[in-house]
C-alpha cells in the first residue's frame, strides 16, 4: 500500500511539474482524482437447463448484471454500462454480440484487455492498441480455465481469480479503468474454507458472486492511473 | 522443524517401549534363525535379467525378502513398498495406491510378476493393493530408467515380484488367518460382523526330484472405514478380494526346466448406495495371468529362455446412468539367451513381440498395439575391481515412433568395503490407449476429452453440428503422432559395507523428462466449456539424494533407516517464476503480489523429505520376534489452491506426518505362531486430505505351517 501511495504521489507530482512547465499556454482545467473502489459480493447468477433425456447441459441463460464504473453501481441502462457479469462470463460494452442467450447489445466504445505480469498497483499505463472488443469471434475476456481471469480446479471444483491478472477496461464513453477480481464466492472466503458437495454441487459459499477492486480514471484521454 | 522433533521424541519413546518387554523374555538360546544369517548374499534377477549378486550391483536397487515381508505382517504389495527408502505411496482416484519412485509417478514404474508386465492401470496408476504378498519369495526394485531391458513404462524404475517355489522336498503348506479391527466404519451395513477385516492365506506345496508344485489362495474382506461419520457414506466402502495361484515346474536337469503358472485375481467393492437403498451393487475387477517358461541349459556357457505370457484385466461398474467397463489384454512372447564365455563376461540377448488391445467405454473403436523388440546386454568385469554393464534395447510400435534405449552402469570397488557406482540410461513411456483413443464427453458439466488419434475427427463433427465457437489450434496439428515421454537418468553413489556390522549407501539421482503428455484445450464449445486433447507439452526434472543405513546390533537386533531428499520441478514453470510472472495473494481481500523462484515448491504430491526407520528384534532361540517401523513424509501439495496454477509456498499443503507400525510374534507350538500388531499406532489421520489413512488398526494373526 505504501508503495502504491508513493507511486501515486510521484505520478501526481510529476504531472504537477509537467503542467507547470507549460505555463505559456492557457491553463488546463484541474485534473480530477482517480477513483479507487471495491465492489463487494456482486451476485451474477446464470441458469442452465438440462436435457431431460440425456442430462446434458444446455446453453446458459439469464440477465447479465451491468456495471457503470463511473458510479460504481449496477445499472439497468441499455447504453450506459461498461462491463457486465453472468457467472464466469464478463462482457464489455463495445463491439458486437457474441451469440450468447440474453446478451445485451453493445452500444458504447468500450474495450478490455488482460494485463499479466504486473501487480494491480504497479499497472500504471494503458496501452490503447491492446484493447479487444466482444464480437461473434468470441469474448474479449475469454472464458475457460486459465484463459481469462480465473482458474477452475477440477479437484476442488472452485473458481479462483488468477492472481496477477488485471482487466484493463475502456468504458462505454472512452475513459479507462483497471479491475482486479478478488473472489467469486460470497464473503470473499479463503478458498480452503469453501466446501463443495461433489454430488449436488452445492457450495458452502454462494458462487457467481464477485468481489473486485478497481481504479477509475475520470479524465478524458488520460492513460495513466 | 516440529515434525522432526516429534519424530525423534516418538522414536525414543518407542525404542524404550520395545526394549522393556524383550528383556523380560529371558535368556539366550542357541543361534538359530537370527538376523545374522540374513547377511548371506541376496540374488537379484530384475536388474540384469540374470541371477546376479545383489551386493555387487552397479545400480541403485533394493531387495525385500520373504522374511521381512513375513515379519512385518504385510498383506499387500503397498504395505511392503511403503517402508522402503525412496518409495512413496500415493493414493489416486477410486482408492487405488500407486508408487512414486525417484519423484516420478506410478505410471512410469513398470510392475512385473516373474519378469512379465502386469496390466490394468487406472489413469496411469497401478494399484499395488491388488497384489497379495503371501506367495512372494522376494520383491526386487531397480530405481532409475530401465528401458534398456524392459522398454515401455520402465522410465522411473522397475518392480519385480518373484513368486515362491517350494524349497524343501516333500509336502508342505501353511495357513495364515488374520482378523483386524478398523477404528471406525459406517454402521449402515457390516458384512462381516465383528471381524471388520479378515485375511486368509492358504498355501500347499509339493516337491520331489522332478516336480515342483504349489498352490496358493488368498482371501481378504474388509468393511472399509469411515473418517467423516457426519457425512453420508464411508470413506472406503466395503471391499474384498481373492487371489488364486497355481504353479508347476518340471525339472529336466538341475538347470533346465519347464514351468507353467496361472494367477487369478478378483476384487469387488460396494458402490455407495443412494440414501434409503441397502444394496446397490459392486464394482468388479478380474485379472488373469498365464505364464509359461522354458529354460534350457545347452552347455555350461550357454542358456536359452522361452517365455510366453498372457494377461487379461477386466473392470466393470454396473450402470448408474451408463456403465463403466475396461477390458485390456496383453500377450507376449520372448526368447532370450545367456552366454557366459568365462567368469568375467556375460552376454544377454533377447527378442520378442508384445500385442495389446483394449475395449472400454468412452473409446472410439477397439485399438491395439503391436510392438516387437530386441535387446542386448553385456555385463563385464574387465578388471578385478571394475564392473561394467552396457545395455541397449530397440522397440518398434504401430502407433508411435520407434525407441532406442541405451544404458551404461559402472562400479569400482576400492576395497572389500568401499565401492563407487554410477549409471546413465534412458527411459520412455509410450502414449497409452487413453491418450490416443479416449472419446469422452462429460454430461454434467459439458466438456469433452478426446485422444490424440480421434480429436481431429470428433472436433470436425462437433463443428458440423455447430457446437464449436473457436478452435485454439488448427486440427492439422494432430496429424503428427504423439511422441513417447522420454527421460535421461543419472545415478551416482557409493556404498560402504563393513561386513556383518553395518552397511551405508548413498545415491544421488537426476531424471530429465521431456515430451510429457498433458491435456490442453483445443477448442471452445458454445456452452462455454472446452474440448481437451493430449499433446507433448512439458519438461520436468526430478533430482535428489538417497541415504540408507543398515546396522546390526549384536546378533538379535537390526536397525534400518533410510532418507530421501527430493526436488521435482517443471522447467517452464520455473522460468515463469524466475521472470516474476507468477503471483499470489495472501487472502481474497488483498491484492496480488509477485513471487520469485524461491517460492516455487515444485510438482504436486512430492514431499521434500521422506524417511523410514525400522528396528527388528529376533530372539536367538527363534521363538519370538518383534519390530517397529516408522514412515515419515514431509508436507506436500495436492493441487493449486490460490489460483496461479502452480504449487507455491502460499498454497495450502498437506501437513507432514509419521505413521508407526508395531508387530510382535511368538511361537506357541512347533507348527504354530501367533502374532499381534498395531498399524498406525498413534492413530494419525487427516480425513479431509488423506482418505487412504484409516487410523489405528489392531490385528491378530495365527500362522500355521508344516
Amino acid at each position: 500500500m505504501t508503495k502504491f501511495n508513493f507511486l501515486f504521489i510521484f505520478l501526481i507530482g510529476s504531472l504537477f511539474i509537467l503542467t507547470n512547465c507549460s505555463s505559456d499556454e492557457p491553463a488546463d482545467p484541474p485534473l480530477l482524482e482517480t477513483v479507487t473502489k471495491k465492489i463487494i459480493d456482486l451476485h451474477a447468477p446464470q441458469t442452465v437447463e438440462r436435457n431431460r433425456q440425456t442430462g446434458a447441459p444446455g446453453d446458459p441463460k439469464g440477465e447479465f448484471v451491468k456495471i457503470n464504473l463511473a458510479t460504481g453501481q449496477k445499472t439497468d441502462s441499455a447504453t450506459e454500462w461498461d462491463i457486465a457479469f453472468r457467472a464466469t462470463t464478463i462482457l464489455v460494452n463495445g463491439g458486437s454480440v457474441t451469440g450468447l442467450n440474453d446478451e445485451p447489445a453493445r452500444t458504447g466504445q468500450g474495450g478490455v484487455y488482460i494485463e499479466t505480469g504486473v501487480t494491480f498497483s504497479a499497472l500504471s499505463r494503458v496501452i490503447e492498441t491492446n484493447f479487444k472488443q466482444d464480437s461473434s469471434n468470441g469474448l474479449a475476456v475469454p472464458t475457460g480455465s486459465n484463459n481469462g481471469w480465473y482458474n477452475y480446479n477440477r479437484e476442488t471444483h472452485l473458481i479462483t481469480p488468477i492472481p496477477g491478472r488485471t482487466l484493463v477496461v475502456r468504458t462505454h464513453d472512452g475513459k479507462y479503468a483497471k479491475v482486479e477480481i478478488l473472489s467469486y464466492y460470497k464473503g470473499a472466503p479463503d478458498p480452503k474454507d469453501v466446501k463443495v458437495d461433489p454430488r449436488t454441487f452445492q457450495y458452502s459459499h454462494q458462487a457467481d458472486t464477485y468481489t473486485f477492486n478497481y481504479v477509475y480514471q475520470p479524465n478524458e484521454g488520460e492513460t495513466t492511473f | 522443524m516440529t515434525d522432526s522433533k516429534r519424530f525423534l521424541k516418538l522414536l525414543f519413546w518407542i525404542v524404550a517401549l520395545l526394549v522393556c518387554p524383550i528383556y523380560l523374555i529371558g535368556q539366550k538360546h542357541e543361534l538359530k534363525d537370527s538376523l545374522d544369517m540374513e547377511s548371506l548374499d541376496e540374488i537379484i534377477v530384475v536388474a540384469t535379467r540374470t541371477k546376479r549378486e545383489f551386493s555387487s550391483l552397479p545400480l541403485p536397487a533394493l531387495v525385500v525378502s520373504k522374511k521381512e515381508i513375513d515379519r512385518t505382517n504385510s498383506l499387500r504389495l503397498s504395505d511392503v513398498l511403503d517402508e522402503q527408502t525412496g518409495l512413496v505411496m500415493v493414493p489416486d482416484f477410486g482408492g487405488v495406491m500407486g508408487v512414486q519412485m525417484q519423484g516420478l509417478d506410478s505410471q512410469y514404474v513398470s510392475i512385473l510378476i516373474d519378469g512379465s508386465p502386469l496390466i490394468g492401470r487406472s489413469a496411469g496408476t497401478f494399484d499395488l493393493n491388488r497384489i497379495s504378498v503371501g506367495n512372494i519369495a522376494q520383491v526386487e526394485i531397480v530405481k532409475g530408467a530401465s528401458s534398456s531391458l524392459y522398454g515401455n513404462e520402465a522410465l522411473a524404475g522397475v518392480i519385480n515380484i518373484i513368486t515362491d517355489f517350494p524349497e524343501k522336498k516333500g509336502l508342505g503348506g501353511f495357513l495364515n488367518l488374520r482378523a483386524g479391527n478398523p477404528p471406525t466404519y459406517h454402521p449402515y451395513h457390516s458384512n462381516f460382523g465383528y471381524l471388520h477385516t479378515f485375511d486368509a492365506n492358504l498355501g500347499i506345496q509339493y516337491r520331489n526330484g522332478k516336480h515342483d508344485i504349489r498352490g496358493y489362495l488368498n482371501n481378504l474382506f474388509s468393511d472399509g472405514y469411515d473418517l467423516n461419520p457426519d457425512q453420508y457414506g464411508n470413506t472406503v466402502e466395503p471391499y474384498g478380494s481373492t487371489t488364486a495361484e497355481a504353479k508347476w515346474r518340471y525339472r529336466f536337469t538341475d538347470d533346465s526346466f519347464l514351468s507353467l503358472s496361472g494367477r487369478y485375481f478378483n476384487q469387488w467393492q460396494s458402490l455407495r448406495p443412494p440414501p434409503g437403498i441397502a444394496n446397490y451393487g459392486f464394482s468388479i475387477t478380474d485379472e488373469f495371468n498365464l505364464n509359461a517358461k522354458l529354460q534350457l541349459t545347452f552347455s555350461s556357457k550357454w542358456k536359452g529362455f522361452f517365455d510366453g505370457y498372457i494377461s487379461r484385466y477386466l473392470f466393470e461398474e454396473p450402470p448408474r446412468s451408463e456403465g463403466n467397463y475396461f477390458d485390456q489384454n496383453i500377450s507376449r512372447l520372448e526368447f532370450r539367451s545367456n552366454y557366459e564365455p568365462n567368469g568375467t563376461n556375460s552376454l544377454v540377448f533377447g527378442t520378442g513381440l508384445t500385442f495389446e488391445n483394449i475395449e472400454r467405454n468412452d473409446f472410439l473403436g477397439s485399438p491395439y498395439f503391436r510392438a516387437p523388440f530386441v535387446f542386448g546386454q553385456l555385463d563385464s568385469q574387465p578388471l578385478k575391481d571394475f564392473n561394467l554393464i552396457l545395455g541397449i534395447r530397440a522397440d518398434w510400435h504401430n502407433e508411435y515412433p520407434s525407441q532406442i534405449s541405451p544404458k551404461l552402469a559402472l562400479r569400482y570397488d576400492f576395497n572389500k568395503k568401499f565401492a563407487i557406482r554410477g549409471s546413465i540410461g534412458t527411459g520412455y513411456k509410450a502414449p497409452d490407449f487413453r491418450q490416443l483413443y479416449f472419446n469422452f464427453s462429460n454430461s454434467t458439466i459439458g466438456y469433452s476429452v478426446f485422444g490424440q488419434q480421434v480429436v481431429a475427427q470428433r472436433v470436425q463433427e462437433l463443428e458440423e453440428e455447430g457446437r464449436i465457437v473457436r478452435k485454439n489450434v488448427p486440427l492439422s496439428e494432430f496429424d503428427a503422432p504423439l511422441k513417447a515421454e522420454s527421460s535421461v537418468n543419472i545415478n551416482l553413489g557409493f556404498t560402504f559395507n563393513s561386513g556383518n556390522l553395518y552397511q551405508f549407501n548413498v545415491n544421488v539421482f537426476r531424471n530429465d523428462v521431456k515430451n510429457l503428455i498433458e491435456t490442453s484445450a483445443v477448442a471452445r464449445l458454445r456452452n462455454g466449456q472446452q474440448v481437451f486433447s493430449y499433446s507433448n507439452l512439458e519438461s520436468v526434472f526430478t533430482q535428489g539424494l538417497e541415504v540408507s543405513v543398515k546396522y546390526s546390533l549384536g546378533q538379535e537386533w537390526r536397525f534400518n533407516a533410510g532418507y530421501q531428499l527430493l526436488y521435482a520441478r517443471d522447467l517452464r514453470v520455473k522460468d515463469e517464476f524466475d521472470q516474476g510472472q507468477v503471483f499470489a495473494r495472501l487472502s481474497p481481500s488483498q491484492s496480488a503480489f509477485s513471487l520469485t523462484s524461491k517460492d516455487y515448491f515444485g510438482l504436486y504430491n512430492r514431499s521434500r523429505h521422506t524417511a523410514n526407520i525400522k528396528l527388528f528384534y529376533v530372539h536367538s532361540g527363534g521363538g519370538f520376534d518383534a519390530n517397529i517401523r516408522g514412515v515419515y513424509r514431509s508436507q506436500y501439495g495436492l493441487f493449486d489452491t490460490n489460483g496461479n496454477k502452480y504449487l507455491d509456498l502460499y498454497d495450502d499443503f498437506v501437513d507432514g506426518f509419521v505413521t508407526w507400525d508395531i508387530s510382535l510374534s511368538k511361537k506357541i507350538l512347533k507348527f504354530a505362531k501367533i502374532n499381534v500388531g498395531v498399524d498406525n499406532l498413534l492413530n494419525y489421520t487427516n480425513p479431509s486430505q488423506i482418505s487412504s489413512l484409516p487410523g489405528r488398526l489392531y490385528y491378530l494373526t495365527l500362522k500355521l505351517s508344516i
